[in-house]
């Protein structure tokens, strides 16, 4: 059950490791990177569009989480293991775990949360102050990040009541901050900077969560 | 010599290698899930991904292609086989049991290699070029300790739990077995209708050629994610 076995000369034989070499690096590299892993290093995975295939699936209209960091692969992400909630579990007498009715852990929105970049220039001297509306209760992951050290006060006002009255979540000199906010009641929450460097600043101010909208605070007006 | 019907063969074997390519190598993404939350002795479903692994991994099947290629009757096969089997099961156990991690892409571009060497050797390359007949025996087993070698990689992505874990690491190798055995039904069948068409040296050597492209896009590919990790 076997075809003769070639005998090649030499020349042939080079000629074909070449050729293979040749076809097989070559597929490799504009059509299998491109297709499989979206890496293109000649550029003719975007020319004929089989770049395209490895791009992951987009959800319209689902605002990112906004982070300052190198987005993982979902491949990765299959094998991070989340430990179950241990604490706090209510079981029924069948010992089977019920839903947790605490909206301190868990609440649940009929909206998608939303998120959004926005970059501040503050010349030197100046202030300016940014706020998100939240809801009591309500999640926000925040970040920024400056080009140099800014005084900052991040802080929160309440709806209704006294207007002086605030709460200070944080405040200092600084060229960044990351985190997370519950709010502790309906209101504005969030961050006054001074600019204290000397120059013009940037800063990229990145918010992901359940909020109203991101407003300014006009400072000139406060200050009248 | 060609013949008329040489082109659709070789058309055909392309359409089967593609086929096998599309479906996903590795263990994929919800039976990375399973295996991730599963505890305890699951025989079938480690046997099934094990098979499967097997059957859809063209680079094991690409490798057994070329070794069956020019053997001249099915006892030879089963030997080789056997041997391919011998050396993939000791490092896929080995690895898994001593927790050897070596880098994935390293082991698939070795794997690439692999398939390179054998349809080199299959067009007489290494006799020719150094005026000696590789120990095909040997080459075979020890590239099967490779291919085990890259199985173990794969099945240690997923963290399986202790519980159970050696009795699911014999299913497993074991379904690898059944799913090379079945693989391989489906090579023989594919040579001997090879062989019903056409007999000629040509169409060894383009098929053999093939293969050895396919060899040199795996290890590129390999060694491209490798290098970029």
């Amino acid at each position: 059950m076997s075809t003769p076995q070639p005998s090649l000369s030499t020349r042939q034989l080079v000629l074909s490791l070449l050729v293979a070499m040749l076809l097989g690096v070559g597929l490799a590299m504009l059509i299998v990177l491109p297709a499989e892993k979206g890496e293109d290093p000649t550029g003719f995975g975007a020319l004929t569009g089989v770049d395209k295939l490895s791009e992951p699936e987009v959800v319209d209209e689902i605002p990112l989480v906004l982070a300052p960091v190198e987005p993982v692969s979902n491949e990765d992400a299959l094998y991070i293991r989340i430990d179950p909630i241990k604490s706090k579990a209510v079981v029924n007498e069948f010992g089977e775990p019920q839903p947790f009715v605490d909206g301190a852990n868990i609440r649940q929105h009929e909206q998608h949360y939303k998120g959004q970049l926005i970059e501040i220039k503050i010349d030197t001297d100046e202030q300016v102050e940014y706020k998100a509306l939240m809801e009591e209760g309500d999640v926000l992951l925040y970040f920024w990040e400056a080009d140099a050290e800014l005084y900052f006060d991040f802080h929160a006002h309440q709806d209704t009541g006294d207007p002086n009255f605030f709460t200070r979540y944080a405040e200092g000199e600084g060229k960044s901050d990351h985190g997370s906010i519950v709010a502790p009641y309906s209101g504005q929450h969030g961050w006054y900077w001074l600019n204290i460097a000397g120059k013009p600043v940037t800063v990229q101010l990145g918010v992901s969560g359940y909020y109203d909208e991101i407003i300014e605070i006009d400072m000139k007006a406060e200050a009248e | 010599m060609l013949n008329y019907r040489t082109p659709a063969v070789l058309a055909g074997l392309l359409l089967f290698l593609i086929a096998a390519g599309v479906s996903a190598h590795g263990v994929s993404g919800a039976d990375a899930r399973f295996l991730n939350d599963a505890e305890g002795f699951h025989f079938v479903v480690y046997l099934y991904l094990g098979a499967k692994h097997m059957v859809t991994g063209y680079d094991h099947i690409l490798f057994l292609f070329g070794v069956i290629f020019y053997l001249s009757n099915l006892r030879t096969v089963a030997l080789y086989v056997s041997l391919f089997a011998l050396g993939h099961s000791i490092t896929l156990i080995a690895g898994v049991l001593m927790d050897l991690h070596v880098n994935v892409y390293i082991i698939d571009a070795i794997i690439g290699v692999s398939v390179i060497y054998k349809a080199f050797d299959n067009l007489g390359g290494f006799e020719r070029l150094f005026g000696v007949k590789a120990n095909n025996r040997s080459a075979v087993f020890i590239f099967g300790l490779f291919h085990g070698l890259g199985l173990a990689t794969k099945l240690q992505e997923l963290q399986l739990s202790e519980q159970g874990l050696f009795a699911n690491l014999l299913s497993f190798n074991l379904g690898v077995e059944i799913g090379q055995l079945l693989a391989l039904m489906y090579l023989l069948l594919l040579l001997k209708l090879i062989q019903r068409f056409t007999s000629t040296t040509m169409v060894g050597i383009s098929i053999n050629f093939l293969i050895m492209t396919g060899g040199f896009a795996l290890t590129a590919y390999q060694l491209s994610l490798y290098f970029s990790s």
